[in-house]
Formats: C-alpha cells, structure tokens, sequence
C-alpha cells in the first residue's frame, strides 16, 4: 500500500484535529410534480433540510435515520452527486458545494463512496482488473503500473490477486462488497462514504466486511461517513452518531452519549425499537418505546418539530416553534439535541450485567 | 397518525404488551378452540430438490419439526438455508412438475406432500396462511385492498361478498389501521410501508387459520415499524391462539419474539431448542458463530467474530457435515470425521437437538476458539 | 387528467403538423414531378407542361403551396380543376391531380375497408396469440411450449407475402373454401365474408408476435410474489392465473397493442395487393406510384393521426389498468 499509515488514530482523540469536513446549513429540496384532482400540483421533496455537522480528520461519523430521512441524499450532496440547493460543505477549509465540475475532480479522489447493493454497483461486463484501473487512469495514478496497483488492492482487500481477470459474477456477494471497496481505495482516498455497506449481505458475511472495513480505517486513517439503519452495525463501527429524521439531525453526539444517555425521543424511540439478543442473555429488559405510524412525507413536513406528530411529549410548543440543535444540560460534549422537552434516558439498551 | 403518549411498560409485565395504535375495540373473531400446544403441523424428513442446469438444487433436507398452537416457532438461516422454500412446501406452493418434494408434512391432519391440488386449496388461508417479506410486491398492485382481502374470506365462507367485504373491513380494524372503511377501498400503493404489512395480515388471519407463516415480515421495513409489527403479531397471536411460524434471518428479532427456535445451514436442521437457550447457550458452531459476529446496540465490541468463507452452493454440498469447511472448531473433532460423514440430529440436551460431532459443544464453543 | 388530455393533443397536434411540413418538402425536394408524369414521355411540350403545372397549382412557390394546403385543412378552400374552380369543404385534403376525385372521398371510400380488416385481423391475432401465449406460460419448459415458441418463431420469420400467397392460392382458389373478396355494394355478409381470408392471414402473421409478447409478459408475472399470495388464499387456479395474472401481464401488450392498431388501420400494403382488398394501403401506393401529391398527403395525415390517437388511447387505456399509473 503506497499510502503511509496516517497517525491518527481512530476513535482516540480524533477530534482535536481541524475539521475536516463541514457541512453547514445543508439544503437539498427536489422538486416532483403531481396530479392532484383536475390540476397538476409541483411539490417540493424537502430531503435534507438545514443540516449543520463536521468531521474531524480520521474520525467515524454514523449516519442513522429511518427511510426517507435524507441520510443517502447528505452522502450524495458531499461526494457531489448531486448538487445542494444551498449551503455549505467545506473539506480541508474549501467550499465545494458548487464547485464546477472540473475543479470538483481532483476532490472526487479525496472523497471515495462505498454502495449498497454489491451486485449493481460493479459494471458486469468489467474484469475486476478494469473495474480497479480505470479510476487510476481517470486520475493518471500508478502510470504503467496499474495492473500491480490492481493486485496490491485486491490483496489489501483480502481477495485473491491472481483473481484479477475475472468478472464480477464469478464473485460471491461479500466478496463483490470487497471489490467494491477496493475500487473505493484505488485512488487512495482521505474520506470513504459508505451507504449502507453491509445491509445487502448476509450475516455471516456482514461481519466479515466490517472488520475488513475496521482494519482499513486503522491501517490507512481514513475518515468515514457511515450511513446505517442497523444501531449494532453503527455502535460497532463509528466514533460519533449523528441521527436524522425527515431531513434533520435530531440529535448529534459521541457514541457514549447517543447509545448510553440519549435525550430526543426519536433517539431513544430508535434505541427501544431494535431487536436485541441480549434480552434473551439475561439482561434487563429495555425501556418500552412504541411509536405510532409511519414517518410522515417529506414533502409537507409537520411544522416545528418534524418529530412531534408520532412524539409522545409534543406540546404547543413543538407545533409553533421549531426547536434549534444545541447543547442541553446534562449532555455530553459537542452532544446536541433538537428537542424541546429533552430528557436522559439510560435505560434503552439490554447491557448483560458483569 | 396522532400524538399518542405511550407509558413505558413496567419493569414486572415483561412478555405482551397493548397494542401501539390507539386500540381499536378487537372484533369478536372466535379464537381457536384447541388447546394450547397441540401440534398443528408435523413435518418429517422433508427434502425438496429443485432440477437446474448444474444439477439438482438440494434446498432442503431431512427437515423434521413441529409447529404447536399458541408458539412461535422461529426458523433461522441465511439466504439459501431453506428456511423459505420449506415454508413455502407446508402450503404446497411449489410447482409438482418444477421440484421434487419427498417425506411427509402434516397440517392438521393432513398429507400435503402430493396432495391433490383441491385439499390444498382447501387448506391454504383456512388452515395456515402465509405473510410475505415484501408487502407492496405481495400485494396485487391492480385490486383495491378491502377486495383482496375479501377473495380470500370468500373462497371458503359461502356468504355475500357484502359481507365478505364487511369482514374485510373488520380484519383491517383489527390489525391497527385507522379509518378502515376509507383504507379496504384504496390500492396498497396507497398505503405505507406499515400500513401494507398490516393489511397483510389482516389478509394472513381473515379465515382464522392455526398455522400462519410470517416470512421475514419486517426485513422490509424501518426499525420503529418493525417493532410495531412484532408487537401486533404476538398479540394476535395471543387473541388467536394459532401457531406462528417466523422465518428470519435477524436473531435479534427471534429472541423478541420467538418460543422455538430452528437454525438451518444448507438445507438441513443444525440446531433445534428452545429460543432463549439456543440463543443464550447456542451448542452449534454456527449457531455460536453467527450470534458471536452480530455487532449489538447494547453493548460496545471491538472485532466481530466472523465466519469464514460463503455459504456453499446447494448443488455441490461439502462432504460430511456441510458446514465443515468454514468451522473453526472442527480440529476438535477426532480422524476427521467432520469432513467425512454426515451428523446426525441428535438430543444434545433436554429438548436441545444438534447436528454435530462435538462431544462437548459447550465447552469447546468459546471464544478462544474462534479467535 | 383532462389538463393531461388536453396536453397531449397539444402535442398531438405539433406531431401532426412536423410530419405534414416533412411529408410536403420530402416531396418537393425529391425528384418527383406529377406534371411532368401527367404529361407523358413523348408528346410533352413545354406549354403544355407549364398549363399542367399551373392546372395543379405546382407551379407557384412551395411556402404559398403549404400555406394554402394548410388554410383548406381548416376553412376550405377553393382549388382549380382543369381551369374550373372548385369548391373544396373544410377539411380540405385537396383533388387528386389524377382523377379530379376529392381525397375526403377517394379515403372515406377505402377507409371502412382498411378498418374492419384491422377489426377483424385484431380479434383473431388477440385470441389466439395472447391465449397461446399464456398457455405456453403456464406449461414453460414443457415440449408444448418449446413447440408453441419454436412454431412461432419460424412462422412470424416467413415473409407475410409468401404465407399470403400460398394461403390465397390454396383456399381462395385451388380449394375455395374462403370467398374471394368484394366490395362493399355487393352487400355486407359478402363483403364481411371476403375479408376473413386476409384477416386470418394476417391475424396469424401478427399472432406469432403477440404469442411471444404474452409468453414473456406471463412467465415474469406468474413469478410475481403478488401471484403466489393469491395462490395462498385457496382460491382456484384458474382465478389465479386470469383474474390475477392475465390482468398485469396484458399491461404491457396493450401497448403494443396500440401501435399495431394505429399501423394496420393506416393499412396494409402487401395482404391488401394480394387478397384484391380497395384498402388505404394500396391506395397509398397508387397514388405514390403517380407522385399524385395530395392523396400522398391525405394518406400520411390519416396514418399519423391515428398513431397519435392510439397513443393516447394506450395511454388513457393504461391508467385505467393499473391505477399506480397516474397520469401526469
């Protein structure tokens, strides 16, 4: 691996750093027509909605939300898939959010994304030798040398390298996922987006790419946008937890705080509702959150507080005025809530005692 | 949707809970009559194979279990285990001409393998029903719901398809969703993702069978749905007292939700037993393996312990056990033996079967031996 | 749904229009000269060729040519015929520069012809095609099937002429079992009876086709989970496959339902010619054949308005198949 193992470390300290990744004030609406009756309406998608979070360098940030809260369109917005209505993302202290293009290119090296679904993310018809190269040749990386490159990232990524000619297919579904990766990797990337990357296989596989992912991070200090619905996957894997619903962050934090103390009753609804096996191991049973319903459509959002029509506190308040992310007594640091009528809850996780 | 303030359950009244939804008064639905845990469905040396263009599919085999009135019983695997296509032969959903179904499955009395396709008819949503992963693709996208759910009403109760839709209605108040009158008359891509599972289930339970088969009901959807949907089909479950069959991939739900559990690997029964002891003190490696590399919400881990390897191709099987290959333990196994023959099923425990060559699986299944 | 309606015969109408403007400069442009065709070879003066020119109104630019085409489409216009004015009625399609005979009428003659052809030839290519198709389905992999598919394929890839051929030899006239076809003065069954010969052949021509539309549409909905969920209600399986199946499979051959339809309607050329049918394809190249322009004209607006109807006949058709289709 050509790239030298960066000092930091992550998970320890990461933070003190400068930021390296800013986003503020984050808008991404798409508009949507539709037929209501006899006229046509045009509707606004309010996907992201005035977001505002950082990541320092080498730190994980989990990205946690229900369907259709925005968490995919915030990964697509700072890798610049698509362009955000307004605001701001800053990596290493520059705005790209509306970069051209060509300027944006060089970038697009430095920011890398991991997909879902392994099986439509791979060209079919493209060795993986192809499917490794072409992002060198793109940025004219290991000129002359892109088939050893080829081979030195298949085998960082635990794949056979003498497999270099095969095709896609010939691979299982954890091992395209590792391809998938590699191809991430080739053009050494300081931050990695990964949209849901193991939620497409199968559990005895799962753990094998989060490790796989686990070890890259440590060995290549790369930052991660970690984007999951699965709380398991994202307490294992990330530093800091940022959680959405319907376009915004409710509730930002160390995963200490979110996992242990949080304070937005969507966090805590979120906690309550995941299956956990260590009910069955003798841990006391969790704190009983049922919500109500499903989230409502993003494209008319309840006023205030989007959370307040399934919340089990709301009040007039949370109707007529919505409530800002910041800092609540009892939190931890840099730990924000976008609540009202916050609240500790420490009893939402079945822990096994001892 | 409204705002609904929901006390935390006291600590003391763990198992079933109230309904989530602003309770609807449940209609009189006449419960089963039958005692609790009688068996309603037995299934014996189950094999089905499948014919494809490298040779015979074996998805299943010598497949045994029960199914009681009143439990839950979990069957566990990843994609490929068998836990679907086994489910999908006990209604006897398989083409005749496309597979081959061998050994004997009894529901409620009767032989489905090889049963004539009106016994079958007969049986299918008055004896047990079935509820898909999916709902929206499960769904008929052209049929407004009330009627799709009144098809199934109609075709074993000779009544008047006013009543049949009345009863629709009814099944659809039943399971939690509000205005039903409005919902029984709109299509399913008109409901949410919730919403679709409910009407599902209205649609699994309208002729009140005793065996309904949930096949990953809530794979589909978010989190705080999902528990809604678990929480309605124990409660169901209670009010109905059939048998709940739960096939899944997540252990996280079969240990909310699960009496028995049953953990296929290629095909075959690996581990059998009751939920919280397979869960708490799994004996199969791959049982101990599989519940070792979930990452939990509860607590921090550092390296997930994994498998190695893929699931092997149901065509090619390993030799002996099938599981052999990606075992971590099978040193522990003397001359061999995993990659020679077959386990057994066996009695491993009071109501604990395994199939293992493991002499003493609790103590070799530790940690340090996965390391 | 009717601001979608409305929308879409906006669109028609430009559609139209484009294809009218293209059809009227392909034949200026092009080499063709009915004056010069009228004329003759031999005895063709000059002055004769201008009169003839000036007769049929070629002679004056082609802007003020197609404006005046334009204007008689919808207001009517007056046209000269040998000297003489003539009265033409909105919509005017003009004379036919070789037989003085109106196109309105020289079309509306043909026409119904062209059209209960099409009728005819849908009903049996729906019947038998969609039905073989899904019987195919229901039994895939079986020797049925491979014979319906293989059987098919080999017929849809005879060239229509040479199936019609034999067919009209064979049963119109070496054994007459068919009757040869009429025209309409000679009575209704008579002429009914007439088109059956062509319409079977070209029936079967397209069933080949619409087999396989069916087959393929059948097979993937049959495998639908929607499918087996109606299989788990116990209901039977003839309900299952025609009330649950048929019904989502047929969605998308409506389609290319419609598009057959707006191209047999605009008549067919080949079975047409053989089967002695007096159909606008024929017609069409009669007059293509004499560079008789406004027949020309008159044919290509009545095909590509019906493409465009059927287009959004389908489309209106589909919303009502499958209500997640909303129009917009």
């Amino acid at each position: 691996m050509t790239t030298s193992p960066s000092a930091t470390q992550p998970g320890a300290g990461a933070r003190a750093g400068e930021p390296l990744i800013e986003i503020e004030h984050l808008v991404k609406y798409f508009a949507v027509r539709e037929v209501q009756g006899l006229t046509m309406v045009r509707n606004t998608v309010k996907a992201v909605d005035d977001i505002t979070f950082s990541i320092a360098d080498g730190e994980t940030l989990g990205l946690v939300g229900e369907s259709g809260c925005g968490k995919s369109t915030v990964s697509r917005c700072i890798t610049r898939l698509e362009t955000p209505t307004s605001g701001a993302i800053r990596y290493r202290g520059r705005d790209i959010a509306n970069l051209p293009e060509k300027q944006l290119r060089p970038l697009r090296r430095e920011i890398q994304m991991i997909f879902q679904d392994p099986y439509s993310s791979l060209n079919p018809r493209q060795t993986v030798g192809a499917i490794l190269s072409t992002p060198l040749r793109v940025h004219g990386l290991a000129k002359g040398k892109e088939k050893a490159r080829a081979q030195e990232l298949l085998e960082l990524v635990g794949l056979n390298p003498e497999h270099i000619n095969r095709y896609p297919s010939e691979f299982s579904g954890g091992q395209r996922q590792r391809i998938g990766i590699a191809r991430a990797l080739a053009v050494e990337p300081k931050v990695i987006i990964a949209d849901e990357p193991v939620s497409a296989l199968d559990v005895s596989v799962q753990a094998q790419v989060m490790n796989l992912l686990s070890g890259l991070r440590a060995e290549l200090g790369l930052s991660f946008i970690f984007i999951a619905h699965d709380l398991g996957v994202i307490r294992h894997f990330c530093d800091r937890v940022a959680v959405m619903y319907l376009g915004k962050i409710v509730e930002i934090g160390d995963k200490p705080h979110i996992y242990g103390a949080p304070q937005h009753p969507y966090t805590q609804a979120l906690l309550s509702a995941a299956p956990d096996i260590n009910v069955v191991r003798g841990a006391p049973p969790k704190e009983r959150i049922r919500l109500v319903g499903d989230p409502p459509s993003p494209i008319d959002p309840p006023s205030g507080c989007r959370f307040r029509t399934r919340c089990w506190k709301a009040q007039d308040i949370c109707a007529s005025q919505e409530p800002p992310l910041e800092d609540k007594p009892g939190g931890g640091d840099d730990h924000r809530i976008a609540c009202h009528f916050p609240e500790i809850k420490s009893t939402l996780v079945a822990a096994v005692p001892g | 949707m409204s705002a609904q303030p929901i006390q935390p359950e006291p600590a003391d009244r763990p198992a079933i809970l109230p309904m989530d939804a602003p309770a609807p008064a449940p209609k009189p639905v006449v419960p089963i009559v039958a005692p609790i845990g009688e068996v309603v469905l037995q299934v014996t040396d189950l094999a089905v194979r499948f014919p494809s263009d490298e040779g015979p599919v074996n998805a299943v085999q010598d497949l045994s279990y029960e199914a009681r009135l009143g439990r839950t019983l979990a069957i566990v695997g990843e994609s490929g285990s068998g836990k679907s296509v086994s489910s999908m032969a006990v209604l006897g959903l398989h083409n005749a001409k496309r597979s081959t179904i061998t050994g004997s499955i009894l529901l409620d009395g009767h032989e489905i393998v090889g049963a004539e396709e009106s016994l079958l008819r007969k049986l299918r949503s008055n004896t047990a029903a079935m509820i898909f992963q999916d709902p929206l693709s499960a769904l008929h996208p052209f049929y407004k719901v009330g009627s799709q759910i009144a098809e199934a009403y109609l075709a074993h109760n000779s009544v008047s398809k006013q009543v049949a839709r009345k009863r629709a209605v009814e099944m659809l108040d039943l399971v939690g969703i509000p205005t039903p009158e409005r919902r029984a008359r709109q299509f399913p891509h008109e409901f949410s993702g919730g919403m679709r599972q409910r009407a599902m289930i209205a649609l699994g339970l309208v002729n009140n069978p005793k065996l309904l088969i949930a096949d990953e009901p809530t794979t589909a959807l978010d989190v705080t749905v999902q528990a809604q949907i678990l929480d309605l089909v124990k409660n169901l479950q209670q009010e109905f007292g059939s048998a709940v069959i739960l096939i899944t991939h997540d252990l996280g739900v079969v240990a909310e939700v699960a009496d028995d559990i049953l953990v296929m690997y290629a095909g075959r029964a690996v581990e059998k037993g009751l939920a919280k002891d397979v869960l708490a003190r799994p004996q199969h490696p791959y049982t101990y393996a599989l519940l070792q590399s979930l990452p939990s919400a509860s607590e921090d881990s550092d390296r997930l312990l994994t498998i190695k390897g893929s699931p092997p191709s149901l065509v090619n099987l390993p030799s002996g056990c099938s599981f052999h290959p990606r075992c971590a333990v099978r040193d522990r196994v003397p001359g061999d033996a995993c990659a020679r023959t077959l386990p057994e099923l066996r009695t491993s425990a009071p109501g604990r079967q395994i199939r293992c060559h493991l002499a003493n699986p609790e103590q070799v299944l530790t940690e340090e031996h996965f390391a | 749904m009717l601001i979608y309606i409305g929308r879409r015969i906006l669109m028609a109408i430009s559609v139209v229009l484009v294809v009218l403007v293209a059809t009227f400069l392909l034949f200026f442009a092009g080499p063709a000269d009915p004056a010069q065709a009228m004329c003759g070879e031999t005895r063709c003066t000059t002055q004769r060729l201008e009169d003839i020119r000036r007769s049929l109104g070629t002679d004056r630019p082609v802007a003020a040519q197609f404006s005046e085409y334009f204007k008689g489409l919808f207001v009517g216009r007056d046209i000269y015929v040998s000297g003489a004015p003539k009265k033409c009625e909105a919509p005017c399609l003009g004379f036919s520069f070789r037989t003085g005979i109106e196109v309105k009428d020289a079309i509306a003659v043909r026409f119904p012809n062209t059209a209960m052809l099409a009728l005819m030839t849908m009903v049996i290519f729906l019947s038998v095609g969609v039905s073989t198709g899904v019987l195919a389905a229901r039994r895939r992999g079986s020797a049925l099937d491979r014979g319906i598919v293989g059987f098919s394929q080999v017929f849809g890839s005879i060239p229509s002429y040479i199936t019609g051929l034999l067919f009209a030899l064979y049963f119109t006239v070496l054994y007459p079992i068919l009757p040869r076809y009429t025209n309409r003065g000679d009575g209704l069954p008579a002429w009914l009876g007439g088109l059956i010969a062509p319409a079977i052949i070209l029936g079967l021509f397209y069933a080949t086709g619409y087999v396989r539309y069916a087959r393929a549409s059948m097979v993937d909905t049959l495998s639908q989970d929607y499918v087996r969920t109606a299989r788990s209600k116990g209901i039977g399986e003839q309900t299952v496959v025609y009330k649950h199946a048929l019904r989502a499979a047929l969605s998308p051959v409506v389609t290319i339902l419609g598009l057959d339809m707006a191209g047999l309607l605009s008549g067919t050329l080949i079975t047409e010619q053989i089967f002695g049918v007096d159909g606008i394809g024929r017609f069409a190249i009669e007059s293509l054949r004499n560079d008789d322009l406004p027949i020309i004209m008159g044919t290509v607006l009545v095909g590509c308005v019906l493409v465009v109807i059927m287009n959004l006949v389908v489309d209106i058709a589909y919303s009502f198949i499958d209500p997640r289709v909303r129009l917009s």
